[in-house]
């Protein structure tokens, strides 16, 4: 692909991320903004599942865990006064050093298993958040404090600098993610991928690889989980590690294709725009969550590698040279 | 004190051997066609409500609706299979693996938000009870008591069956060495269409003994399923007695645990088993190694 046809993609993209960054400015509804915000959630917890459950072949639903363990360590801190910098580094590091600690015994595991495994790791955390009353409130969730009167511009307009933040999130995530995986680190996880066996044969240190895999992946959802609890200013056990935020973003990046860039994203481009559009034109109480479980239904028998590879999407991307990001 | 324990005892079995029924199902549908089937508790959840709606619409006694149910799901199952799994299970082990879970838990949505549809998202069952028969300072609950026993018969009906037909040792032959089976000229979808339509009809079966005992609401599906998995994974793949043995370890751990350190503590334990086992002993504690 030559070189003006990546220098207009580029431009494209640029032009895009500065659609996002100028609609709140165009347009003051709260609606459109809280619903990009969401979007922007299920992106980065999409691509950020994507490391490992597709560029190293580990599929890991329990993923949304780091998402839910940044939430409510952010929460938790806040609520004791603790500024917004703080609350966030602990978010992080709670989420380094707990996929750290748990990366020795669960990447013993294989396929199926280190998935059931993981699952059992967020449905444990659910409970967690429920039971220990002291420390999570329970079932009544974390309420955060609104901020009061006379502070900075920035936590007052809660709704905006949050969608700022899930947008300069997004756009990281994605960018850092292109590099790390084309680097030689992501070959390392695509060999493991492979041949575990014959990775290692070749020198590559197996398990420095995976755990270093499993902690990047977290950062990005302890993140998403800071900016989520602070737009909403209410968490609750159900949202944060409820079945929809365990298992929506993995369908995405699953019916877009794992394992290369653009999979997640059109994955969560099209399940939100799907999402949307039965939200809207649904009025019943029912009937949308069907409608979802036939959308999976069909992509699991029809695309058997997602989206992105089908031939119908393989062009275009190809055309503007991009098809190394889909690959 | 003694009484009381073994009171819990007595009542953690017969939640165990419903767990069982319906766990051992899970078990050899993964067996045999490798599919995760996460809408698992979601059949169950077929069965409690067809069952409720046979016992108040047609006033049918809640033992011979499990009879109507068998049929029924047999052809349930038939048709999961040839319609739905079918399409996928020509694919390499991973990526079956990713279009099971995609596929199920599209299934298990649906099933779940179409029956809140049709019948109400609140929670139902059946009213029935028993007279419990009381020895000395011990009462047993005889539904639970008679439910265990209809339980027990089946799964000796169905492990002789699975023992001594064709049907049983293709079954086995397949979930042992699937490329051997396939040489010797075993015809693995059809088995596959069976296995589906036994797994089907035991979580039916299940499901209706489940609204008799517990209050049943239509998302119960998900979270069963992983307890099943938390039973089929403690007591080895595709084994009757394994499943039926890992229920009953489920069973008393929750009642003990909710006995020990109060009911919200009871859910979680299927969970942090689930972990420990795949951690400590992940070929299950009495299964064999599985590679």
């Amino acid at each position: 692909m030559d070189g003006r046809m990546k220098k207009l993609t580029l431009v494209g993209a640029i032009l895009i991320v500065l659609y996002f960054a100028m609609v709140p400015i165009i347009s003051d509804s709260t609606y459109s903004m809280s619903a990009l915000l969401i979007f922007f959630l299920y992106i980065v917890l999409a691509q950020s599942y994507d490391l490992v459950g597709g560029h190293l072949g580990y599929m890991n639903l329990g993923h949304s865990s780091f998402f839910g363990l940044g939430a409510y360590v952010f929460s938790i801190l806040s609520l004791r006064a603790a500024p917004g910098s703080v609350s966030v580094l602990a978010a992080v590091a709670a989420v380094v050093i707990f996929s750290l600690l748990i990366s020795y015994p669960f990447f013993r595991l294989r396929g199926a298993y280190f998935a059931l495994a993981m699952f059992g790791v967020i449905l444990l955390f659910e409970r967690l958040a429920f039971n220990l009353e002291g420390l999570t409130q329970g079932t009544a969730g974390i309420s955060l404090p609104l901020p009061p009167a006379g502070s900075s511009a920035f936590s007052m307009n809660y709704l905006v600098s949050s969608y700022y933040l899930g947008l300069l999130l997004t756009v990281g995530t994605l960018v850092a993610w292109a590099i790390l995986t084309n680097s030689k680190f992501g070959l390392a996880l695509h060999s493991i991928r492979e041949d575990e066996e014959v990775a290692e044969t070749f020198g590559i240190n197996s398990y420095r690889y995976k755990t270093a895999a499993l902690a990047l992946s977290g950062i990005p959802a302890a993140l998403m989980g800071c900016i989520f609890a602070w737009s909403q200013k209410y968490i609750h056990p159900e949202s944060v590690f409820g079945l929809e935020i365990t298992l929506f973003p993995i369908a995405m990046a699953m019916l877009g294709g794992t394992g290369a860039i653009f999979g997640p994203l059109v994955g969560a481009i099209f399940l939100t725009g799907v999402e949307d559009i039965i939200w809207t034109n649904v009025q019943a109480e029912y009937g949308k969550l069907t409608a979802y479980g036939i959308v999976l239904i069909i992509v699991a028998i029809a695309m058997p590698h997602g989206m992105i590879r089908t031939r119908l999407l393989q062009r275009p991307l190809r055309f503007l040279g991009l098809g190394w990001l889909a690959t | 004190m003694g009484a009381y324990l073994t009171q819990l005892a007595i009542l953690g079995v017969l939640l165990g051997g419903l767990y069982a029924l319906a766990a051992f199902g899970l078990s050899i549908i993964f067996g045999v066609s490798r599919v995760l089937n996460v809408a698992h508790g979601d059949l169950l959840l077929l069965g409690a409500l067809l069952s409720y709606a046979l016992f108040y619409g047609l006033g049918m006694h809640p033992f011979l609706i499990m009879l109507a149910i068998i049929p029924i799901f047999l052809l349930v199952g038939f048709a999961f299979e040839r319609f739905l799994i079918r399409p996928i299970s020509n694919r390499s082990p991973h990526e079956l693996l990713i279009a099971s879970i995609l596929l199920t838990l599209g299934v298990s949505m649906a099933v779940s938000d179409l029956s809140a549809w049709l019948g109400g998202a609140s929670a139902k069952g059946i009213a029935y009870s028993l007279p419990s028969i009381s020895i000395g300072s011990l009462v047993f609950p005889s539904i639970r008591l008679l439910i265990m026993a209809l339980i027990l018969a089946m799964t000796l009906v169905l492990s002789y069956y699975l023992k001594s037909s064709y049907v049983g040792r293709a079954m086995r032959a397949i979930t042992q060495d699937r490329e051997g089976a396939m040489i010797v000229g075993v015809n693995i979808p059809r088995v596959s269409m069976i296995t589906f339509g036994i797994g089907a009809a035991t979580a039916a079966v299940a499901g209706s003994f489940y609204i008799i005992l517990f209050p049943t609401n239509p998302y119960l599906g998900i979270p069963l399923t992983v307890k099943y998995l938390a039973i089929i994974v403690l007591g080895g793949l595709g084994s009757l007695s394994g499943a039926l043995l890992g229920g009953i370890i489920l069973g008393l751990a929750e009642q003990f645990s909710g006995f020990y350190f109060g009911g919200i503590w009871q859910q979680p334990v299927a969970f942090i088993l689930l972990i420990l086992i795949l951690l400590i002993r992940p070929q299950g504690i009495f299964g064999r190694s599985i590679t």
